[in-house]
């Protein structure tokens, strides 16, 4: 056998009992969890009995801290509802005020609307918008319809390299200064792209585009100056009605409204949260409960289960009692396993404590050692395993299998060698 | 001075008179229905006072097919060669400096 052989089995030696460990690691957590699962059960079942307990005010059955917490949220829910309904006759004061308001506001309304109808500016003025409008809405069409074809015709204009030259240049222009050959030429070329025709057409069409754009924008501020000629009068008419006066008080009724209606929101949220048994007093009661009962033993629980009026409890309670049962089981299954889990991480730590010590003491170096083929490795690291050998006697039974080997020396102290000196 | 009055004001009104020119012009291109309405009638009055019968509607094709092409741009008609010197001309030496 070789040292390779000779580590490689020591490694599996230890990975085997690797392996059981991890099989009673296991174990124990799927213990755990089910032993946890009960108790969850259990702590669920006591739940359901402090819910039906404070349900039913069994408060003589309850102890004193657990009423008094149920006193306060009874207190602190009246208290809210009595806020709330507080809040709630504010806004109907707000809301009185508001309709109050708004009668004065359709009346002021109703006198201004008189005022400007027998005003003659404002009549002049009204026609005048109306007008305005209508004149936009008849030209807008005929807007379009120009603008479409303008678009469709002056890209035709940018398509002829001739024309575009010329155009280009100046020509037909003011500015146009070139003499001479190339004048001449110019001009020649105007004559081939029938220049003056299209230049003049091109101009038009550029001058339609833009006083069909000071057109629409004579038109929008033909509106906007009526629109502004007709909100002065009725701004000088609302003043001089009252209307304006009237509408202003409206706006602190609106914000007491909004910040009234935000307060009740809040409440109600609170309410809601007491509602659905959320509600910090009720929690804690219902911990006190659930915390008293847990502490109960099977037969004061059973004895308390009884004294409420419903069935419900006691069959939580039988429940409770088989439940306890299992974890009694559980419980018990559970120090088995952990002991067996601890009986696998001490060999554990002894199978390396035997691959270490056997690697520091060179027993694994493969270029000194050998062993001989008499050598039962396996049985002997049972052996140590089982407890029947220590490390010391492990390596003293080791010994005479050893075969040492020098390589670079002409002296090999081997079994072979020390027959050579003998 | 006040001949020299009379020249500015002469002469400010002559550009303010092609001004005004141009912007009937331009209206007068604008007012596309009006024009086309205008054109119709008399073409209908022409027909009827020399007793020839027209369908109203191809008087309004007519009216649209002519405004649909005015404005357009026309273009000219040069022979291979001076189209080809015209070209050879502004590709080269005809664009300025």
């Amino acid at each position: 056998m070789d040292a390779f052989v000779f580590k490689t089995t020591l490694q599996d030696n230890t990975r085997l009992y690797q392996g059981k460990l991890h099989g009673c690691q296991e174990r124990a957590a799927e213990e755990a969890a089910y032993e946890l699962q009960l108790e969850q059960r259990i702590a669920a079942c006591l739940g359901r009995i402090a819910t039906l307990q404070l349900d039913q005010h069994a408060h003589a059955a309850l102890a004193g801290d657990v009423a008094r917490e149920l006193e306060f949220r009874a207190d602190e829910q009246q208290v809210l509802n009595a806020e709330l309904a507080a809040v709630h006759g504010e806004i109907d004061g707000h809301l009185a005020a508001m309709r109050a308001l708004s009668a004065e506001i359709k009346a002021a309304n109703g006198r201004t609307g008189a005022f400007l109808t027998a005003h003659r500016d404002f009549l002049a003025s009204t026609r005048e918008y109306e007008l305005a409008v209508a004149a936009q809405a008849a030209n807008a069409a005929g807007h379009a319809q120009l603008h479409a074809e303008i678009d469709a015709k002056l890209p035709a204009y940018r398509s002829e390299p001739l024309y575009v030259f010329l155009v280009d240049v100046g020509y037909g222009t003011d500015a146009y200064a070139r003499a001479g050959v190339s004048r001449g030429m110019d001009s020649w070329i105007a004559g081939l792209c029938n220049f003056d025709a299209n230049w003049a057409n091109e101009k038009m069409l550029l001058a339609m585009r833009t006083e069909l754009l000071n057109r629409a924008h004579r038109d929008s501020q033909r509106i906007e100056a009526a629109r502004q000629a007709l909100d002065r009068l009725a701004d000088a008419a609302s003043a001089e009605t009252g209307a304006e006066l009237i509408a202003k008080r409206m706006a602190p009724l609106e914000a007491a409204i909004a910040q009234a209606e935000s307060r009740a929101r809040k409440i109600d949220a609170v309410l809601a949260d007491y509602a659905a048994r959320r509600d910090p007093r009720y929690r804690k009661a219902h911990e006190l409960v659930s915390a008293s009962l847990h502490a109960h033993s099977i037969d004061a629980l059973v004895a308390q289960a009884r004294r409420t009026p419903g069935a419900e409890d006691d069959q939580l309670v039988l429940e409770i009692i088989a439940l306890q049962d299992k974890l009694a089981g559980c419980r018990r299954d559970g120090a088995r396993v952990e002991q067996a889990r601890q009986a696998a991480e001490a060999d554990v730590q002894r199978a390396v404590e035997l691959e270490q010590e056997m690697q520091r003491g060179g027993y694994c170096d493969g270029a000194r050692v050998q062993y001989g083929d008499d050598l039962n490795l396996r049985q002997l690291v049972g052996r140590y395993m089982n407890g029947d050998l220590s490390l010391g006697a492990l390596a003293r039974e080791l010994e005479p299998h050893v075969r040492v080997q020098t390589v670079h020396s002409a002296y090999q102290e081997t079994q072979w060698g020390r027959q050579q000196r003998g | 001075m006040a001949q020299a009055g009379l020249g500015d004001q002469l002469g400010a009104m002559a550009i303010i008179d092609e001004l005004r020119h141009r912007q009937m012009v331009v209206d007068e291109q604008l007012d596309l229905p009006q024009r086309r309405a205008e054109v119709a009638q008399r073409i209908r009055d022409y027909y009827a006072g020399n007793g020839i019968a027209v369908d109203e509607a191809l008087i309004e094709e007519g009216i649209r097919a002519y405004f649909d092409h005015r404005l357009e741009f026309e273009a000219g008609q040069p022979g291979k060669f001076d189209s080809g010197v015209a070209l050879a001309y502004i590709r080269t030496v005809g664009r300025p400096g």
